[in-house]
């Protein structure tokens, strides 16, 4: 590369070489896109689902425009368990105004379709954020005790274990239990089931990768650790751990579905989808909706995550590529 | 001479992503009763892929017998039905593969693999197939107890002697030997070559030897042909080609090869690599890398000429009084 | 065979202390108040604090803890310890912890086996039959069916199901209860969903894997049926990350039965540690986390114990006879 460098007149061979570095990187960085892009799309499932998430996304995101958040919160009980597409009149910011709810009404007459649209913004915030703390803290402990190996990697490697020994749903619990109901604990909770799972990826992807070749190349050369986890080591545990993150997304929605069903996350009148759901038990023989539109919704919403997932690591399984 | 499989005409193709692969292409061979035959050809000339033809074992959707037949004691293979086929293979006709590792199941036990063959074939009692596998065991050179271990408790060597127990445990007619020792050490390799011609002389069965060894066939074989992208390009006895080889492709195979009487001579590897398979070059699909190519090698595909009871298939010798 | 049973079950020593140390740091820092939940709203400061002196709960946090472990002796609050199976009793039921963990357990375990038991009954099967016929249409849609189970959540899952099941159809009761079977079809169901589609897509894709390998070749070769092939050659090899996976889902199922047996009122294990949860009883909440969490533990070991049985290349690095002569040199 820097052969060619010292031909192109004006400025030096080193910023010629760092630029070249810089555009063969970005260029490099561009092919592989298009052709992850390239694979990813010819899994119509996951495309479909890419879609899904992103208008879920979209609706979480502008959920104010579209349903005022103490509109879906209010009591209305004069339209209790609407049936989808009935229309009522709600007493609202000191006025009746008539409202048609598309998916009905629940047993305190609040909008159903308002309701789940303000719960998407809290499970997409759960989702995301649950993945974030834990591929942070869980990635950067994996990749110490990876890395460095001796007696941290021991001792994380024991505390992972005995993490992984509690049945995940009820390590969540049992934090929500502990720290008491609020969505900063439901986070807390959620993610730390996940740091074991991260710790384990990342720790056994640095393992495989720090003693081949290539990393063995760039540390004769005289490369510091810092560069060699950033610039070799990272590149190759990108896969795993963006395919376990899509994963672990839909499956975080669940949990805080499902400890808010238990009365143990998100309590209403405060709009989420497990909560809908618990509050819907007694009503489900009259208002069957009540219990099919969180729930759908709570379903479409995981399966797109776990389709987008699949797709990924197809994606970006380099024994696939052809 | 007494045929026991004849090829003709036989075309293989694979699919994959949309593309054509043609591992074999209009091949005519036969083989004679009781002789070893070698195949000489480089990696990816469709050696393996005749061998599991012969055996009708190309699996659909990924690759397809799609013309010619094969004869095997005078029976047609490819119009054989489920049953009969599956009572050929491993009776009559019995495959070693090249890589002893992985060739064996590893969750069960050396002689249940071989006891289940004959069990599956013979029609006798499961004591007497076991016996028979403990038999066959110590012809190989491996005490009967350990019948009773697993692959993983054997060196590669041994391995390699289990699976030549395994496929000869049946008296096959047929032995399709796939590289039998190119996975082992030098020193093991003479052992088990040994050892397979000592029970095919016993036994009497025809082999077919695949190789890219041009070594292990003078020692080994009686006749040999050359494959060359999924054609038999030369087919004579080991006297005739190795005494006087006509293909310039075989000739280069011989060039190749170290010459331990001139020392200061280099090696003349052949220039270029075997043709695409899912793009073949018209004509003689040597001619791209034939040191001799003409026009008419680049256009015209050559067919089989007789010289001497040596078979060739090149243009170079149609001029010069061979026949077609 | 033993000793390698030795060193497992020593390594789970470690382990089962730092279990038993999380959930019990868990339960200190709740803000729950033990003494002032005995006492009621109206005690005096005095009383207060002598109950917190009687209850222990006036010790540093290390030495509740081993506490916790070793047993704590006083004529009312005091009991035997964690390792002596005796963690005194319930703050709300006044019910020996463990009898009641004892007694409620093996209603879940009854739930949590026969969920896995149905997952591996029908997982197993239809993974084996997609892997056959890998993309044809019934793939396809074992396939979707397998996505969803696995994307459903189980409380919503047990919803729909009592909703057609026992709320219109009528078929099977919606609470259930350990004596009556057809009242257990309904959660062994819900509780399997997720299981059997992790178990199908495992066998799947492990089947499909082994079928690809040299040694079926061979088995084909040898002119073996398709069927022994099949059921004999690969089965065999793929069921190996079948039954860890399986083994792992055991323990998330006794775990996820918390949701099933809170829906279906099954007065199981689940029941017992969520009404705990909500009543803030201490003794009842760490019995119950310790106790599915040391079964897990334990089913852990089981599965790798199991692994040794199917799996001919672990059980010899264990086993380990005499050692072996070097092969022999017969043909040298």
């Amino acid at each position: 590369m820097s052969n060619t460098a010292i031909n192109i007149p004006g400025g030096t061979i080193a910023q010629t070489a760092r630029e070249s570095n810089l555009r063969r990187f970005l260029r490099r960085t561009g092919r592989n896109l298009g052709q992850f892009w390239r694979q990813l799309s010819r899994n119509k499932l996951a495309v479909v689902s890419l879609g899904l998430v992103i208008v879920f996304a979209l609706v979480a995101i502008f959920a104010d425009f579209l349903y005022e958040y103490d509109f879906v919160t209010s009591n209305s009980l004069e339209n209790a368990l609407l049936k989808p597409g009935e229309s009522g009149i709600v007493y609202y910011h000191e006025e009746d105004i008539e409202h048609t709810f598309i998916l009905g009404s629940d047993n305190y007459g609040r909008d159903i379709l308002g309701r789940l649209v303000h719960g998407a913004r809290v499970s997409m915030i759960i989702g995301f954020a649950t993945v974030a703390i834990a591929l942070m803290v869980g990635g950067v402990l994996g990749a110490f005790a990876g890395y460095r190996g001796g007696l941290f990697d021991t001792i994380i490697m024991r505390a992972t274990d005995i993490l992984l020994s509690i049945p995940t749903i009820l390590l969540a619990i049992a934090i929500v239990a502990a720290l008491g109901n609020s969505f900063f604990n439901l986070l807390v909770a959620i993610s730390t089931s996940m740091i074991p799972g991260y710790i384990r990826i990342v720790r056994a992807s640095i393992i495989s990768v720090k003693d081949q070749e290539f990393v063995e190349a760039a540390r004769c050369i005289g490369a510091k650790d810092f560069r060699i986890v950033v610039r070799h080591i990272f590149p190759n545990i990108f896969s795993p751990i963006i395919v376990q993150s899509t994963l672990n997304v839909g499956s975080a929605i669940n949990w805080a579905a499902s400890l808010s069903f238990l009365g143990l996350g998100i309590l209403p009148p405060k709009p989420e989808w497990g909560n809908m759901l618990s509050e819907a038990r007694e009503f489900i023989q009259y208002a069957p909706h009540l219990l099919f539109a969180p729930g759908i919704t709570i379903l479409l919403t995981v399966l797109a995550y776990n389709l987008i997932g699949d797709g990924l690591r197809d994606a970006l399984d380099p024994k696939l590529k052809r | 001479m007494e045929t026991i499989l004849a090829l003709r005409d036989l075309e293989v193709q694979y699919y994959s992503n949309r593309k054509t692969i043609r591992a074999v292409n209009g091949l005519s061979l036969d083989m004679h009763k009781g002789k070893v035959l070698g195949l000489v050809g480089e990696t990816g000339a469709g050696k393996t892929t005749l061998a599991l033809s012969i055996l009708n074992m190309i699996r659909a959707p990924q690759g397809k017998i799609t013309a010619g037949n094969i004869r095997f004691a005078g029976n047609d293979v490819l119009t054989m039905n489920k049953h009969e086929l599956r009572n050929m293979r491993g009776k009559d006709v019995a495959m070693i593969f090249q890589d002893p590792m992985t060739a064996l199941n590893p969750v069960l036990t050396v002689g249940d693999q071989i006891a289940e063959t004959v069990l599956r074939h013979e029609g006798v009692s499961k004591e007497a197939a076991w016996k028979t596998a403990e038999t066959m065991l110590e012809t190989v050179g491996i005490p009967a107890d350990r019948a009773r271990e697993y692959p993983h408790q054997f060196s590669g060597g041994m391995k390699q002697r289990v699976v030549i127990a395994l496929a000869l445990a049946c008296n096959p007619k047929l032995l399709l030997a796939d590289e039998p020792t190119t996975a082992l050490d030098v020193t093991i390799q003479a052992q088990v070559l040994d050892l397979m011609r000592k029970l095919i002389k016993e036994q009497g069965t025809s082999v077919l030897f695949i190789t890219h060894s041009l070594g292990l066939v003078a020692e080994n074989c009686d006749e040999v042909a050359t494959m060359y992208a999924g054609e038999i390009v030369e087919f004579g006895s080991v006297k005739q080609l190795f005494g006087n080889p006509l293909h310039p492709y075989t000739k280069g195979l011989f060039g190749s090869l170290p010459d331990l009487s001139a020392v200061s001579e280099r090696l003349k590897p052949i220039p270029g690599l075997m043709p695409d398979p899912t793009n073949l070059p018209s004509g003689c699909f040597f001619s791209p890398r034939c040191p001799f190519a003409t026009e008419i090698c680049h256009n015209t595909h050559p067919v089989d000429i007789d010289v001497e009871g040596h078979m060739v298939k090149c243009h170079l010798y149609t001029k010069k009084g061979g026949k077609a | 065979m033993s000793r390698y049973l030795m060193r497992r079950i020593l390594m789970l020593v470690p382990v089962l202390f730092g279990v038993t140390f999380i959930v019990f740091a868990l339960m200190y820092i709740t803000p729950s108040d033990p003494a002032q939940m005995m006492l009621g709203p109206n005690a005096s400061p005095a009383a207060y604090k002598q109950m917190r002196a009687d209850m222990g709960l006036d010790k540093p946090f290390i030495v509740q803890y081993l506490q916790f472990l070793f047993g704590y002796k006083h004529p009312e609050f005091g009991y035997k310890g964690l390792l002596f199976g005796d963690l005194g009793r319930s703050y709300i039921s006044n019910r020996n912890v463990f009898e009641l963990i004892l007694s409620s357990f093996p209603n879940t375990l009854v739930l949590a086996a026969g969920a896995l038991f149905f997952a591996l009954l029908l997982g197993v099967p239809i993974g084996i039959f997609s892997a056959t016929r890998p993309y044809s249409a019934l793939d396809m849609i074992f396939t979707v069916f397998a996505l969803l189970g696995a994307s459903m959540p189980v409380f919503w899952a047990a919803m729909v199901l009592i909703y057609t099941f026992a709320n219109n159809l009528r078929i099977f009761p919606a609470m259930s209860n350990p004596g009556d079977v057809i009242s257990l079809v309904l959660p062994i169901v819900t509780l399997s969903m997720y299981s059997m589609a992790i178990i199908m897509r495992m066998t799947r894709s492990s089947m499909l894997e082994v079928m690809e390998q040299d040694y079926i070749r061979t088995a084909r070769v040898k002119g073996m049926d398709e069927k022994v092939v099949i059921f004999k050659h690969a089965l065999k090899n793929a069921l190996i990350p079948v039954v860890t996976v399986a083994g792992l889902q055991f323990g998330q199922l006794l775990g996820g039965a918390v949701l099933t047996e809170k829906i279906f009122s099954y007065p199981g294990l689940g029941t017992i540690m969520v009404d705990a949860i909500y009543q803030k009883d201490t003794p009842q909440i760490l019995g119950s986390v310790c106790f599915v969490a040391l079964t897990f533990t334990f089913m852990n070991l089981l599965v790798d114990i199991l692994y040794g049985f199917i799996d001919p290349r672990i059980k010899t690095t264990y086993t380990k006879k005499k050692a072996r002569p070097v092969a022999k040199r017969s043909a040298a």
